[in-house]
Order: structure tokens, then C-alpha cells, then sequence
């Protein structure tokens, strides 16, 4: 991480922004003011379901959620989705109560995609 | 050109978007995949002007915005939340998601074998974007697979002798929206692509100043991005030494003419021809040859496919496992562009798109007007050189509604698959396409 570590040197603002990041994901899935956060979508752009501010806020700490919203997936799906991401991008766990609140709201806004079956693309060939 | 900070222009971004949301309810599956009107309606176009005028400098121009036609396959996630959406310096651009940014080009801009600067797609794996003076920027190259060590600025890399080449840049998980079964990512559809000329040093000059040892087998790529935690892996990639040392394997500053906008990767961002994007670092900070196979997250826990599964001939041998390898070239494939979906054409009208492979060059490319029963060879554009998009059309022939198909075949005799290769990250996706037209 030396690279990283001469950037936020060069840019005290920065470090800022990370650090704030940083925190923002420790305390997971309290909800901050939505003026705090730097942004360009909110909560309500999305389904509306239980939990979805938890969930959003927990996501947008480091992507965007329209990454999220564009995932068509199962309850197991969604799972393995939070463990790679702590396994293999430094995510911290999150607490198991607040994981299966987030799952509850991903499975029933973005469930598992039907095989799409309404024109468009067609591959006579794969039949 | 500013650097992409996510605070204040993000804040304009939002008000754009939640302005143009609000016209979402035109999204309907008939508009989006028939896309006979116009995408937004005149209200959307309005809020996204509004953004231009008012707040994000050096837009692209709204006027010009492109219908969005995205495939019917893509999950409905996508189609619901996609937007047209213009970075500083870019046209609107399909947007999949502002942090990191990841916006996809529409098919329109694909009717040349050039991509304009403006309209090429923009992808980030990490949303730590940081401003950089080219003026003060430079590149540590060394490793212990080097002789020595130096740095390199903007004006020492000018100095070297410019190579130009014409290449295809191409994500991996480029159309990865339409695997079925679903492939969690980024849910592109066709757009993440462009075909630019890039001008810059060989990459093999720039190693020959530090010296590099006959004991290094790769040389790892860094670039300034960085993660918005320090415990995320930074983006780092490898490359064989033997591709390292091709001839048009650049560090490259200029894109089509001008230099590289900043969310292309300005100051110099690695140019690898025929291999898929992951290798063309951005903002290129760090090169070093090293003696052992690069083990960090993005080399060894990802961007790779099976072994066995893709006809490929480019191997990077270092980084192979007993089951999968990373990935390298480009799989031979084909973009039906002059017609939308659903459009309605008048009999004789040359339809046609663009033919690209992993560099070997395209050398034929079929079409089909009656959903692959027959096919018949498409007049080829100009050659750009083996990287490049090749351009091909054929006036359409039929009555009513017919299926416009094409199939790319490579130099080596490589073609477009009929049935989808699936594979866990959703890379090379090279199925024969297939478009409705109407013909009257």
C-alpha cells in the first residue's frame, strides 16, 4: 500500500474522504444524515422494502448501489456476494444480525432473475 | 482536465439524477427495447441539460444524446435503473454506476471503426480517483527483475520515439448483463468497448533504461487509483515479459489524436493490444519486472477463466493453475450497430456493424437475413490494422420481419460461438448476435 499511503500524503482532503469512509463502514449500519455522505443516489432511488436505508448505506460505503440494484439474485447468492467481499476485498464482517438484514432486503427487492423469455435476444442456435 | 472528485460534482450528479428519474416512468420494457422513441422524452433531456449548462464542465453535448438500447436480456435491475448520464469531458454515456465510475458506450457510436474520445466508455474497479499534474507525475520503474531503477515524467516518456497503434480496448465482462444464468458484476451490455489510435512509448524502451534481467517473467503494472479502504486490494496487474516486449505494447499518451482525457487514464495509461482491458492500466504510476508470479488479489483471485474452455492462443504461462489461467487475449467477435432493435428498414438498406478479434485479424464476416439459414459474406470497411474494429455491411434483402445475424471469422480461422461459453466472472462473451429489423 505504499502507493496509497503516498497519495493521501499528497492529498490531505483525501485521507479525509477515506477516513471517513472508514469509519462510515465500522459503524456499518447506523444511519448518518444524508447530507454527510458524497453521493449521487439515494435510498429512495431504489424499492422500497424493509430495511433498504440499512442496506444502502451499508453497500455505498464503498460502491455505488446502483451496482447493487443491477444483481438479480438468491438468498444464498447474495450471501457468498458479502463473503467474497470480505474474503477478497477487505469488507469488515458485518454482525450476523445486521448480514441477515441486508439479505432479507436484497433477496425480496432484487431476487434471482427469470430466464428472460420476452423477445430481444434470440440464439436459434442454442436450442 | 480537473480531476473526477466525487464530493462536489457528485452532488450535481445526483440532482441530475434524481431529476431524470423522475421521467423513469418512460422507461417502459416497449421503449427500451423497441427504442422507437427517443430515450427521456423531452423532460429528461431538459434535466440533463440543465446539469450541463449549469454545473459539470466540459459536457458532451445533450443534443446529441444517443437512444438507449439496451438488450431485453439484461436483468431487469439494469434496464430499470439505467440512465444516460455525462462525466466531465464525455458525452451521455450509459451509466451502471457513478462510484466507481462504470459508464458503457451506446451501440450508435459504434458505426465507425474509430470510437470517439468523448463517447469511450469509462471503467474503474476502485473510486479513489485521484487529480494528477502531469507535470509532476512520473512512473517508478524497476523491480527486482531490473538492472536498475528510474523515474520517467511526461516529457522524458514524449522524448522516446512515438509508436502509434490502432486497438481495441475491450472490458472482459463486456456484455456479462446477458449471461443466463445471472453472473453477479458490472451488468454491461454491448458498450464496454471502444477502438481508439494511441500514441506513446514502447513499453520494451522504457524497460530497457532500468535493464531488465533474463530471470524476469512478468512485469506488474500499477496505477494511481487507489480503493476507498486501504484493507481493499489496490488494482494491480501483471503481464508476461514476452508481451511486455512487443512492439506495440505501449505507454500511452495520446488517444485519437489529443491527450488522454483524465478518466482514460491521463497522464499515460498501458496499451496491450488484442489482450482484454485489465491490462491497460490507467494513470500508470508503478512498472516493475519481477523474478516470481505477481500473487496480489487481481492477478491471482481474479480475471480468470478456466482452463480449456476458450480457444485462445495467447498463454500467460507464469500465472496458470490446474484449473484456470488468467485471461489474455480477446475472443474473435462481431456488433450488429447500424440498426437498432425493432427498427424498420427499406429493402436494400446496407446494415451492417463492427468485426473485432485478439489481434489476428478479421477475415470474414458473414451475415445472415433469415435468422441464420443462410449466409453470405458483408463487404469489409477499412483496415485499421489487426486491432482494430473492422467495419462490414450488406444491404439487407427480405420482406416484413426478418432476423439480421453476423459472424465474425478471425485470420486463424477462429469464429463466434452459437451457444454461450458460460463461466463463473462472466467474461468472453462472443455469442452470434441477433437483431430484428422490419423490412419494407
Amino acid at each position: 500500500m505504499r502507493v496509497m499511503n503516498r497519495k493521501a500524503a499528497a492529498h490531505p482532503a483525501r485521507q479525509v474522504v477515506r477516513i471517513a469512509a472508514a469509519m462510515f463502514a465500522a459503524i456499518m449500519l447506523a444511519v448518518l444524515p444524508a447530507a454527510a455522505q458524497p453521493r449521487d443516489e439515494a435510498p429512495e432511488d431504489f424499492p422500497q422494502g424493509a430495511n433498504r436505508d440499512d442496506t444502502f448505506y451499508a453497500c455505498t460505503a464503498c460502491h455505488g448501489f446502483k451496482l447493487v440494484a443491477q444483481q438479480g439474485m438468491n438468498r444464498r447468492q447474495w450471501d457468498e456476494s458479502i463473503s467474497l467481499m470480505v474474503s477478497k476485498h477487505g469488507m469488515p464482517a458485518p454482525e450476523a444480525a445486521d448480514r441477515d438484514k441486508i439479505l432479507d432486503y436484497l433477496e425480496a427487492a432484487f431476487p434471482q432473475r427469470a430466464t428472460p423469455s420476452r423477445g430481444g435476444f434470440r440464439n436459434p442456435f442454442a436450442q | 482536465m480537473a480531476g473526477f472528485k466525487l464530493g462536489r460534482d457528485s452532488e450535481r450528479a445526483r440532482d441530475a439524477v434524481q431529476d431524470t428519474s423522475q421521467s423513469q416512468g418512460d422507461f417502459g420494457e416497449e421503449s427500451l427495447t423497441a427504442s422507437r422513441r427517443g430515450f427521456l422524452g423531452g423532460a429528461g433531456l431538459a434535466a440533463l441539460g440543465l446539469a450541463t449548462g449549469g454545473a459539470l464542465p466540459l459536457l458532451g453535448d445533450t443534443a446529441e444524446a444517443a437512444p438507449l438500447n439496451l438488450p431485453p436480456a439484461l436483468p431487469q435491475g439494469v434496464r430499470q435503473n439505467a440512465i444516460l448520464d455525462a462525466l466531465p469531458g464525455k458525452k451521455p454515456l450509459i451509466k451502471l454506476s457513478y462510484r466507481p465510475p462504470n459508464y458503457e458506450t451506446p451501440i450508435e457510436y459504434f458505426r465507425t471503426a474509430i470510437t470517439p474520445t468523448d463517447a469511450f466508455f469509462v471503467r474503474y474497479h476502485l473510486s479513489d480517483i485521484p487529480e494528477i499534474d502531469p507535470k509532476t507525475w512520473k512512473i517508478d520503474v524497476g523491480g527486482e527483475g531490473a538492472a536498475g531503477t528510474l523515474q520517467i515524467g511526461l516529457d522524458d516518456l514524449k522524448a522516446m520515439p512515438a509508436v502509434e497503434v490502432v486497438a481495441v480496448n475491450q472490458c472482459s465482462g463486456n456484455r456479462r448483463g446477458l449471461f443466463d444464468p445471472h453472473v453477479p458484476g458490472v451488468e454491461w451490455g454491448y458498450g464496454a468497448m471502444g477502438c481508439a489510435r494511441w500514441k506513446g512509448a514502447r513499453l520494451k524502451d522504457v524497460l530497457a533504461k532500468a535493464g531488465i534481467k533474463k530471470e524476469a517473467i512478468e512485469v506488474v503494472l500499477s496505477g494511481a487509483d487507489g480503493p476507498p479502504f486501504d484493507k481493499t486490494p489496490d488494482f494491480i496487474k501483471s503481464i508476461p515479459v514476452w508481451k511486455a516486449m512487443e512492439d506495440t505494447t505501449l505507454i500511452a499518451y495520446e488517444m485519437n489524436g489529443a491527450p488522454l482525457p483524465h478518466l482514460n487514464g491521463a497522464p499515460a495509461r498501458i496499451i496491450v493490444p488484442g489482450w482484454t482491458g485489465t491490462y491497460w492500466m490507467k494513470h500508470i504510476n508503478s512498472i516493475k519486472a519481477v523474478t516470481t508470479p505477481d500473487k496480489n488479489f487481481w492477478m491471482a483471485g481474479a480475471y480468470r477463466i478456466p482452463l480449456g474452455k476458450f480457444p485462445l492462443v495467447a498463454r500467460f504461462v507464469s500465472q496458470e493453475t490446474a484449473v484456470n489461467t488468467p485471461i489474455t487475449e480477446m475472443v474473435v467477435n462481431s456488433l450488429i450497430s447500424s440498426h437498432a432493435d425493432g427498427a424498420k428498414v427499406k429493402s436494400g438498406t446496407p446494415v451492417g456493424g463492427i468485426a473485432w478479434d485478439g489481434g489476428y485479424g478479421i477475415q470474414t464476416v458473414e451475415m445472415s437475413f433469415d435468422g441464420g439459414k443462410s449466409w453470405m459474406p458483408a463487404k469489409l470497411g477499412e483496415d485499421l490494422g489487426r486491432y482494430a474494429f473492422r467495419t462490414f455491411s450488406l444491404p439487407v434483402k427480405g420482406k416484413g420481419k426478418i432476423t439480421v445475424m453476423a459472424r465474425a471469422t478471425n485470420a486463424i480461422g477462429q469464429t463466434q460461438t452459437a451457444k454461450l461459453i458460460h463461466n463463473p466472472p462472466g467474461y468472453h462473451h462472443n455469442v452470434i448476435q441477433s437483431v430484428s429489423l422490419t423490412v419494407a
